[in-house]
């Protein structure tokens, strides 16, 4: 166990600063010179000199490796530059809001999960039957459906013709409603059709015939041996599907005028506030990669051949 | 021919079909797609305006049409570039193997270790909105997939007893990867990237409905469902048509796509 | 013990059996042998009666103890599995849950036909496996499948098999995923349950040494049909079909005994 974890704690390292130099790197695709713009924000005329000098000030001359290490360590004290809209501190522009996608996650990623694994185990039990193709039909036309025409869907139906829900979302209990459904039905789509095809795949493994052959009945081989084996892929997915749900958030907040960090990041891509935009990818990334190495690490928990250092042999 | 692949077949031409119709979409406007009058404004569907109007009374029908190519072959242009390089990288990492591949393999784990959307919502709000900075952003996005999948269809595929004999025989590395490799990892390869067009398709909505792609007045379906957010209560034709268009084309797509890895045998694809 | 009379099914696309008849006694190890697609695996699972979506009866019956299987619904069938009629598998560690120890699969197994505490199955798992001459019990129990060789991992799934003590084990070519070393132990293991318990034992098999060495009765399958069938001896030395001939042939010797024996000693 110690051994699988220094090895998954070395890959996370090693990741986490490949995703903050590719997001320090992503400034250079910025088609304006930092300089220029804090000359503008200033009010000064850019001459060429004035700029030379700002970047030499700002410390832009430097060698590419020694700004990204000045800037690493800047992050890692929390010290993520300043807004270029309005002077705030990046880190507290993003706290500020973080709250508010970390609300409509968290309920859309349970609200997932409490839907699709009872319905994926269902169809994967009962396959074929009517529920199970119906299901089919239903997730593999909602999968094909865009989020942002489901949140309109659900603004028009909800607020426009039933008018159930205020149309501009207010920042309380009634605001989040519509978010989250539209969040939960976009994902569970997708997610359900993966738990049934998992759990249709370990119902098709020998310790399932061999279960069978014992005289356990099927109930008890569902329960007991083929949810608990699909744990560890269904977890796995849990974990990569909360990208989606992140990518999701940002569209879903923008129609819902939700102000989480989606938002923010399309206000900051606006104002072509660059500092922001590169604190919202470092942060969404670094949250990705914390919450999918909690899912790594559950590995151990759930299956002894991991914990044990048996990795990858069954 | 087995069922499958007449399926596939039949799926293929209706596809390609419905292409042509995105091709020549432009030419089948019944109206100016840009041509503004008011006194039309947000009219419901109509026999002059079949898919109503929006609030500048621009025929909703024949910007849908107009859009089509920016919607879709955007879409198939970023998906054949991305397959071209994520698969020449994956090749030949797996081919190579030692550092190179371990170095390349880093790379992409450091890629897919963000959330893919949100990379491609930076990268094009960095880079500025346009339909070339779009289409980069999702290039960026999407490159992955193949690569990491074109090496582990290799690296399999080296330990294969053919493709030993054939080292074994002497033949040269470039034959046995033109002759032996590609054909062998190409049905997998395509099946997923014909799986994944339809996720390209809407990504790039996505980007043109937060204004990251096509910029106003072009016609294209995010965008003019964007547009279309403020005339919710006032003119719902203006969100549903575009829409339904989209619906249609990731469906046609998808459906292909099942068709294809049926008909190539290749399991799950990704 | 088991009965089968005119048994015909339908597998898949191969694998079909054609009217088969024989019969299993009391107390005696029956060995099919037959190459792969001849139909002997899914014979087994026709007198298993485990539910497969692709394979199909098409007529005769099966009757364990006088009472046919075909006419029991699933309830009845899941009852008699595991505790008159067991199963052991090619890939034991395939077959094994590979989340769970040994000891909780045995807890398990007795604990769906009978209430005991898990003590009590502890017991009878250390019991049983000392019996069948496996080293270090408390160890095996204690491991999970993937913990254990092969072999060990086979005779473990054996014990487990016979826990309720059934009258009748099946065997699906069990010592063909099995090094050859270890695939003695294993035949000792399941020739020693016969002596012990009196187990009948139906094992099928493509290896000719494997069935030569346990079996009373052999039978030959080909092609779905059963085109042998008598007392070992009888087979062996007097086959008399062509196929049976054939295969009696292409068993590699060492010296001229019977090729179960070659490799004894």
């Amino acid at each position: 166990m110690l051994k699988f974890l220094v090895k998954k704690a070395g890959t996370l390292a090693l990741v986490f600063l490949g995703i903050t130099f590719l997001s320090f790197c992503l400034t250079y695709l910025a088609p304006s010179d930092p300089a220029e713009i804090q000359l503008n924000k200033m009010g000064v005329a850019p001459t060429e000199e004035l700029l030379e000098q700002t970047r030499e000030e700002m410390g832009l001359n430097r060698p590419l490796l020694v700004r990204y290490g000045d800037w690493l360590l800047d992050v890692l004290r929390g010290d993520m530059g300043t807004s270029l809209r309005n002077g705030r501190p990046v880190s507290s522009e993003l706290l500020d809001a973080l709250p508010y996608t970390a609300v409509l996650t968290v309920l859309s990623m349970a609200a997932v999960l409490l839907i699709s694994i009872p319905t994926g185990i269902f169809c994967a039990r009962h396959k074929d039957r009517a529920f199970d193709l119906f299901v089919r039909l239903v997730t593999y036309l909602f999968a094909s459906l865009p989020s942002f025409f489901l949140a309109l869907a659900a603004l028009y139906l909800f607020s426009v013709r039933l008018g159930w829900l205020p149309v501009i979302a207010s920042r309380g209990a009634a605001g989040v409603i519509m978010p989250v459904l539209v969040l939960t039905l976009s994902l569970s789509a997708w997610y359900i059709r993966q738990v049934r095809g998992i759990v249709l795949e370990e119902l098709s493994k020998g310790y399932v015939a061999g279960a069978r052959a014992r005289g356990v009945p099927e109930r008890q081989i569902l329960f007991s041996h083929v949810i608990k084996n699909s744990m560890a892929p269904i977890v796995t997915l849990a974990g990569i599907s909360l990208a989606g749900l992140l990518g999701g958030s940002t569209i879903v907040e923008n129609i819902f005028s939700w102000p989480g960090l989606g938002k923010l990041a399309m206000d900051a891509i606006s104002a072509r506030d660059y500092p922001v935009i590169q604190g919202y990818v470092v942060w969404l990334a670094a949250i990705f990669l914390a919450v999918n190495f909690l899912v790594d690490l559950s590995y151990g928990l759930m299956d002894p051949r991991v914990r044990k250092g048996q990795e990858g042999r069954t | 021919m087995t069922k499958a692949k007449k399926r596939a077949l039949f799926m293929c031409i209706l596809l390609a079909a419905f292409l042509v119709l995105v091709l020549l979409g432009k030419y089948l406007a019944p109206n100016d797609p840009y041509k503004t009058d008011l006194s039309h404004s947000l009219e419901g569907p109509s026999a002059q305006f079949p898919f109503g109007t929006d609030n500048l009374g621009r025929c909703i029908l024949s910007r849908v049409l107009e859009g089509a190519s920016a919607s879709v072959f955007s879409a198939l242009v970023v998906t054949g570039i991305v397959f071209a390089a994520g698969t020449a990288i994956g090749v030949a990492a797996g081919y190579l193997g030692g550092a190179a591949d371990q170095i390349l393999m880093k790379i992409t784990m450091i890629f897919q270790a963000f959330p893919s959307f949100i990379l491609a919502v930076a990268v094009a709000g960095i880079l500025g909105p346009g339909l070339k900075n779009a289409m980069i952003s999702l290039g960026v996005m999407y490159w992955t997939t193949y690569a990491r999948l074109a090496r582990s269809l290799v690296l399999r595929l080296r330990g294969e007893p053919y493709i030993q004999a054939a080292r074994l025989c002497g033949a040269k590395r470039r034959h046995i990867l033109w002759r032996h490799v590609l054909p062998a990892i190409l049905p997998s390869m395509v099946t997923t990237g014909f799986l994944d067009i339809s996720n390209v398709i809407l990504s790039m909505a996505g980007l043109s409905f937060l204004g990251l792609g096509v910029q106003a007045p072009a016609a294209e379906w995010g965008l003019m469902i964007s547009y279309g957010r403020s005339f919710l209560q006032s003119g719902p034709w203006c969100i549903l048509f575009p829409s339904l268009a989209l619906f249609v084309t990731v469906i046609l797509f998808n459906l292909t796509g099942d068709c294809v890895r049926d008909a190539l045998d290749v399991g799950g694809g990704m | 013990m088991l009965e089968i009379r005119n048994l015909s099914a339908a597998y898949g696309e191969s694998g079909a059996v054609k009217q088969v008849s024989f019969s299993v006694e009391p107390g005696q190890i029956v060995g099919i042998v037959g190459e792969s697609g001849s139909g002997k695996s899914t014979l087994l699972k026709c007198i298993m009666g485990l539910p497969d979506g692709r394979g199909r009866i098409l007529g005769g019956d099966i009757l364990l103890k006088g009472r046919s299987l075909l006419a029991m619904g699933e309830a009845e069938l899941q009852k008699l599995r595991g505790k008159e009629l067991a199963m052991v598998f090619q890939n034991p560690e395939l077959s094994l849950d590979p989340l769970w120890t040994i000891e909780k699969t045995f807890y398990e197994s007795i604990r769906v036909h009978s209430p005991v505490t898990k003590a009590q199955a502890r017991q009878q798992g250390i019991g049983l496996l000392k019996a069948l001459d496996l080293a270090d019990p408390e160890k095996v129990l204690a491991s999970y499948p993937f913990e254990l060789s092969g072999g060990m991992c086979q005779r473990a799934a054996i014990a487990i098999a016979v826990a309720n003590g059934p009258g009748l084990l099946l065997a699906d070519e069990p010592t063909s995923a099995l090094d050859v070393t270890v695939q003695k132990q294993v035949i000792d293991t399941m020739m020693s349950l016969r002596d012990r318990s009196g187990t009948a034992i139906l094992i099928v098999s493509h290896n000719m040494g494997v069935i030569a060495r346990m079996a009373d009765m052999v039978g030959v399958m080909k092609d779905g049909e059963l085109v042998e069938w008598g007392r070992k001896e009888q087979v062996l030395y007097e086959p008399s079909h062509p196929y049976t001939k054939a295969l009696i042939r292409s068993v590699p010797r060492m010296d001229g005994r019977l090729p179960g024996e070659a490799s004894d000693d």
